[in-house]
């Protein structure tokens, strides 16, 4: 109890010197300065305080209850130049009005991002990479489910839905996962399996994506052992509106006559709606969707709804109380693998009809007070649950993975040079599994960051969290994951970084627990299952000499031990072992370039050394290098667009070495055409219908056709 | 600069117009007829033609498999696509109700001579030969559903391990000089290099007038002098000691096996 009370001695020491005295307000406007356009969504912060909120749909932002004094004010947002307004002056019970005109920037690089500091702050005081992928981006590629549009973030590739940042994860046959996802800070990884399911939040509803890079686990604890995907779920709205998105795509015919294993025309549609509004205090965001497809192969279907509520309650200008409730649900045929490589389209026949019933509910209650310019606390309670049930030939499996989660954090600004988050987080794995019995895993963490200023451009980044997980067979673990980072501003548009950080990832149920036949394999449980961990050390560049180009260049160095990997032993029976030592170390460049006006150029390079220390061989799963190439074209009302995606041949694999494997080479092209409050839009992907796998024996995507509306009112 | 730019930009186009389309439909393989004979087991769930890269084979990676073969008939045909490779040997492999796969669990080999312990090699040579008559009898009674049965004992090693030797098998017949690897039933590999071992061998119940232990090496085709331990009441005896297995829940303890590699072939 000794820490707790400790916390909470410094909690009340802190509101007992910050609670302010004398305040005034801080009102006005954002307008854009070529055309007087109100600018939705600009972040405004006072600077070297916690304090800070965004526009409204009328370009209107109020910052209440500022202690009265002289402030420099930011304004930042993506497409846009930073604003400074240095001195404004807060008086006692007045309000201050400011109005701001923005100027238009080429290039679309995001100013503010939350996930690597847990707090807000601008992307280059941040010294690890991040990668963010706006809301624009997440429209123009068609995809529904996150994971397809991630994989053209710097950085990162899939094998079948597990997702690896610079290599982390490998494949694992989807028992547990070495990258952590959160949505809006929560983490959503079921207890049972530990991986991430990607239909959780479709794109529609999201704002941004955040991908942290290298180990995270000194702020977010297990699994952010090679990063962090934080999904920032859409903001209720001032100003009422309604969007309405309806897309259909078609499938092509095979590539050869052989995979050709249908006559009918495979397509899928999915229809999306959202309505935001403000009722008094109150800002709301009811959304639904339903997701249909014939998949493009034999018993790849699926039929998927969603919905949810955000809610946004302001008490007063700074106190905020958040809730947000999501599901996710219903069917999925179920394609293990093909048929063969010569009916790569097909599944076994026994295995016809195979498909699983799944549902997922989030519930996340947030509340957040601004105690004073130089408190800020926050504290969430959440439950995740992932219900699912297989009706398979052979396997008749249900499991329920229910998730209460509780977080409390003070963003405490020392100085304007020196702040500090001190925050507890806990969670309860609650399974009931036909897959690993029934368990509890509880966890309690505590974590603290210190972000200083020691010389003049000089920033530090000194952090700690400490993990202690019980499992119900009587198994403790504890874990201390430190963390320390530098960012150098050598010259405004030149900053140098470096960091290093310790994650690990607890053995999920499924890794520790799993017990049966899996398609003809015995799978049995090891309960002397250690955590593996990591230790991620990086070193980059951020370089943006005019406005017109913007390049980060990144080395990295990423230790595993005690890799958790499933073996089978001289029975062929399987069980997770903590088997393999691994080193990923790898170069790593992003750039943004305007080469003529209209024409925006996105380049991603990713070159890595996989190995596997332990038997001196390439790590499986792991591709040597990964490219991302987009290019996007305005003229008027019309845009166009194209992407490509390169993954080197994948040397090393565990389950089937002898099938051919092939790089990945794929390319999308896309146009849209605005006007008024309707977007229409035309997708190719994968334009020269390219065949490859990610996951052994899975035949992915065929070229497909998608055309979408998206009209907002 | 424009030219710069014009270069960034042919660098991009470049790479996408040279797309091919990756992986293409196996159009190699091998193919055959596989004849069943004597009576199929009522516990019968699958049977598959199975090609190994290695023989016996250790992992799932050396082996590749045709598409389940039709159960209750006499004769089926089979096609196993798969890129240009060798193969060590071609086999059946027959899987019971409600049990995982056993890939020693073979019910026939591929046997181009009548030399019953030298399976035939298949080499499928480019990518456009479906290798055919690969034919195989499938005999029903070698199936072995599951049973509690089993010999188990102690391996022992003396004098130097071959520096080619990688694993050992203990072998279980119910002859005394098996007419072929039918005749044989094989253990799980045990990893080469032990000094002494457990073992444990599952069995039906039967007369095993043969109990030993086959030593795999690398690029050695396994062959009557693999066999280098024999279980025998004295080291004395000229034959080797048979032993009862009554009943599907018995199991036989104590059964120790020398391999003497400073000996010659017992």
């Amino acid at each position: 109890m000794k820490p707790l009370m400790l916390i909470s001695a410094l909690l009340v020491g802190l509101l007992g010197n910050a609670l302010p005295r004398e305040t005034g307000v801080l009102a006005g406007k954002v307008v854009d300065k070529k055309n007087g356009a109100p600018l939705p969504g600009v972040n405004v912060t006072l600077v070297g305080t916690v304090m800070g909120t965004a526009t409204d749909a009328a370009g209107r932002f109020e910052l209440k209850r500022i202690p009265v004094g002289t402030y420099d004010v930011q304004f930042t947002m993506i497409g846009y130049k930073r604003h400074r307004q240095t001195n404004v002056s807060i008086q006692a019970g007045q309000t201050t009005t400011l109005h701001i005109e923005m100027t238009e920037t080429v290039l679309e690089t995001p100013e503010l991002v939350v996930t690597a500091g847990k707090r807000r702050q601008n992307i280059s005081d941040s010294p690890n990479s991040v990668g963010v992928l706006t809301q624009k981006e997440l429209l123009s590629r068609s995809d529904i489910y996150l994971d397809k549009v991630l994989q053209y973030a710097s950085g990162v590739n899939f094998i079948g839905s597990q997702i690896n940042i610079r290599g982390s994860s490998g494949f694992n046959y989807g028992a547990g996962s070495r990258v952590l996802l959160v949505v809006d800070g929560v983490p959503v990884m079921p207890g049972d399996s530990g991986d991430i399911k990607w239909d959780n939040i479709p794109t529609t509803q999201i704002e941004r994506v955040e991908v942290v890079k290298g180990a995270g686990s000194a702020l977010y604890g297990s699994s952010a052992l090679g990063g962090v995907v934080n999904v920032v779920t859409k903001r209720p709205g001032g100003k009422p509106t309604t969007t309405l998105r309806l897309a259909s795509g078609v499938y092509d015919r095979p590539a050869y006559p052989e995979w050709r294993w249908t006559d009918k025309l495979l397509y899928f549609t999915d229809v999306d709606a959202d309505h935001a509004r403000q009722i008094g205090r109150s800002e709301l965001l009811v959304a639904a969707g339903r997701h249909q497809s014939t998949g493009y192969a034999q018993n790849t279907s699926y039929l998927r709804h969603n919905g949810s509520i955000k809610w946004a309650y302001r008490f007063s200008g700074n106190h905020y109380l958040t809730a947000m409730t999501s599901y996710e649900g219903g069917e999925r045929q179920s394609s293990l693998m093909w048929r063969s490589q010569r009916r790569a389209l097909e599944v076994n026949p026994e295995a016809l009809g195979d498909y699983v019933v799944s549902h997922k509910y989030l519930l996340n209650l947030q509340h957040q007070w601004v105690v004073s310019k130089k408190l800020r606390l926050q504290s969430r309670l959440s439950y995740y649950t992932n219900y699912w049930k297989n009706y398979f030939h052979d396997n008749l499996n249900a499991s329920t993975a229910q998730k209460p989660g509780y977080e409390i954090q003070a963003d405490w600004q020392i100085s304007e040079r020196n702040s500090l988050i001190i925050g507890s987080e806990g969670s309860w794995d609650h399974v009931k599994s036909g897959l690993v019995g029934n368990h509890d895993q509880h966890t309690l963490a505590g974590y603290i960051q210190n972000e200083r200023r020691v010389l003049r451009n000089v920033n530090l980044t000194l952090g700690a969290r400490y993990d202690h997980q019980w499992v119900d067979i009587g198994l403790r673990d504890s874990e201390w994951s430190p963390k320390a980072g530098v960012v150098w501003h050598l010259r405004p548009e030149l900053a140098l970084r470096a960091s290093s950080g310790r994650g690990f990832r607890a053995a999920s149920m499924s890794e520790r627990f799993p017990n049966g036949i899996y398609s003809g394999l015995v799978i049995v449980p090891n309960l002397n299952l250690k955590s593996e961990s990591s230790w991620s050390h990086e070193a980059g560049i951020n370089w943006s000499p005019r406005p017109q180009f913007y390049v980060d260049v990144a080395g990295f160095i990423n230790d595993y031990w005690d890799m958790i990997e499933p073996r089978p032993d001289e029975n062929q029976v399987i069980r997770f072992i903590n088997v393999t030592r691994a080193r990923i170390s790898g170069v790593e460049m992003t750039a943004t370039l305007q080469p003529i006006k209209p024409l925006f150029l996105n380049l991603g390079f990713t070159f890595m050394n996989p190995q596997d220390l332990k038997q001196n061989t390439v790590l499986s799963y792991r591709p040597k290098s990964l490219a991302t190439l987009s290019a996007a074209y305005t003229f008027g009302s019309f845009e166009a667009g194209a992407d490509f995606r390169y993954v080197s041949r994948i040397e090393r694999v565990e389950v089937y070495p002898n099938d051919e494997r092939v790089p990945q080479k794929v390319l999308d092209l896309r146009a849209a055409w605005k006007r008024g409050s309707l977007r229409l839009a035309l997708n190719v992907n994968n334009v020269f219908n390219y065949n490859y796998t990610q996951m052994e024996r899975t035949l992915m995507p065929i070229r497909h056709y998608v055309l979408s509306a998206i009209v907002q009112q | 600069m424009k030219r710069l730019w014009a270069l960034v930009i042919f660098a991009l186009v470049v790479p996408a117009c040279r797309i091919d389309q990756g992986l293409e439909p196996t159009r190699s393989g091998l193919s055959g007829t596989v004849r069943f004979k004597k009576q199929w087991p009522a516990s019968t769930d699958q049977v598959m033609v199975v090609a190994a890269t290695k023989f016996p084979p250790t992992a799932i990676s050396d082996i590749v498999m045709s598409e389940p073969l039709p159960t209750f008939v006499d004769s089926a045909q089979y096609v196993i696509w798969t890129p240009p490779m060798t193969f060590a040997a071609v086999g059946v492999v027959w899987k019971e109700k409600d049990q995982p796969w056993d890939v020693t669990n073979i019910i026939g080999i591929y046997f181009p001579t009548n030399n019953y312990f030298s399976p035939g090699q298949v080499v499928i040579p480019d990518k456009k030969t479906l290798v055919q008559g690969i034919d195989i009898t499938a005999d029903l009674s070698k199936a072995r559903p599951k049973t509690a049965s089993a010999i188990q004992g102690m391996l022992v090693a003396k004098g130097v391990w071959p520096p080619a030797a990688r694993q050992v098998l203990v072998i279980a017949s119910p002859l005394i000089l098996p007419t072929g690897l039918l005749d044989i039933i094989f253990s799980p590999p045990i990893p080469a290099g032990f000094d002494s071992t457990a073992f444990s061998i599952s069995v039906p119940p039967g007369t095993y007038r043969l109990i030993g232990a086959l030593l795999i090496e690398e690029n050695k085709p396994i062959g009557v002098e693999s066999i280098k331990a024999v279980y025998k009441k004295r080291p004395s005896d000229l034959l080797p000691a048979a032993v009862g297995v009554p009943n599907d829940t018995t199991v036989v303890r104590g059964i120790r096996l020398v391999l003497d590699f400073g000996g010659t072939l017992p």
